[in-house]
């Protein structure tokens, strides 16, 4: 038996009483925010590479830039697979 | 209907017809007065100039430009920190990517159905990416660069901040190059620290490559200086 399933009694009724469905909401809720919180990070991500991109011009820039919106779009699907699948 | 006359439009035509090309001339004028780096710096005369845009050394860099450049200001040198400096956060980059499977032999979350386990891996490797991407941009676009004007100090010290410091050469009073240490001595990087005369006091080009050329380049740089105020070819 791991910490948290003694932590949160699952199949041991004697500890606390909390039931599966609050425990499943509780970690989907914790998975969701940290999700969107990481949408909010990829997205200043993509602003701080607009700037650093006018700052210095290279011959790989817009690499740079299709990586910084390929982060973001791929953290935008992980949020929204949470969200719906989870 | 024929065109009513306006003098003052009149006289800013005309301004406008003889200033433009006046200008025009002036600056190829001043572009053919102005000596090239590979007249007067030894260094920038040895080294070939580098394409690649990823060199934390790099001479006369092709097709690299920065936001406050002049027309006529040519970069003569790009520098990063060496690439040996980037080992810790690389090696913990390897560290968190291999984590999960270390992690999978403490069941963490085995008491949620098996769709929260591939959730928390997709979470976990989004924040490796985070982590990467974030360190590779950081070293990437801290640069110093070096034009046959001034010195730049470009820096991103976090997500959102910017902090760009520059230096005209005729400013620069010291030029001091640190190497210590094994790793640094094996690898040829060091610290160069310029004190200007100028509102930043100092500026540090930290852990650069082949510190005593870039010494070097920046003496001559300070010569050629001093001899276009003797000669006159101030600009």
């Amino acid at each position: 038996m791991s910490l948290l399933q003694a932590a949160f009694s699952i199949n041991n009724p004697g500890m606390f009483e909390l039931g599966d469905d609050a425990v499943v909401g509780f970690f989907k809720l914790l998975f969701v925010i940290l999700g969107f919180l990481y949408v909010i990070f990829a997205f200043v991500v993509t602003r701080q590479i607009k700037v650093m991109r006018t700052t210095l011009i290279t011959p790989v820039s817009p690499v740079v830039r299709l990586i910084g919106y390929l982060h973001f779009f791929v953290a935008l699907a992980v949020f929204l697979g949470l969200v719906l699948f989870l | 209907m024929t065109d009513v006359y306006d003098g003052k439009k009149k006289i800013s035509k005309v301004a406008a017809e003889s200033e433009v090309p006046g200008t025009e001339r002036e600056a190829e004028a001043a572009e053919k007065s102005r000596r090239h780096a590979d007249d007067y710096s030894e260094v920038i005369r040895q080294e070939s100039p580098s394409a690649n845009p990823f060199h934390a050394f790099a001479p006369k860099p092709t097709y690299v430009f920065f936001d406050s450049q002049d027309r006529a200001e040519r970069v003569l040198l790009l520098l990063r920190k060496h690439p040996i400096t980037q080992i810790p956060w690389l090696i913990a980059a390897i560290g968190l990517f291999l984590a999960p499977a270390l992690f999978s032999l403490v069941p963490f979350f085995d008491f949620l159905p098996a769709r929260f386990n591939l959730a928390a891996l997709f979470l976990w490797y989004l924040l490796v990416t985070g982590f990467v991407l974030e360190a590779a941009l950081s070293w990437f676009f801290n640069v110093y660069i070096i034009t046959d004007e001034r010195i730049i100090d470009v820096d991103f010290l976090s997500l959102i901040y910017k902090n760009i410091s520059s230096a005209k050469i005729d400013n620069i009073e010291d030029v001091t190059a640190e190497t210590g240490g094994a790793i640094r001595s094996i690898f040829n990087f060091g610290t160069v620290r310029i004190q200007t005369a100028g509102a930043s006091a100092e500026l540090a080009f930290e852990d650069v490559p082949q510190p005593a050329k870039v010494t070097r380049l920046l003496n001559e740089l300070l010569l050629e200086e001093e001899r276009e105020k003797v000669e006159g070819r101030v600009n």
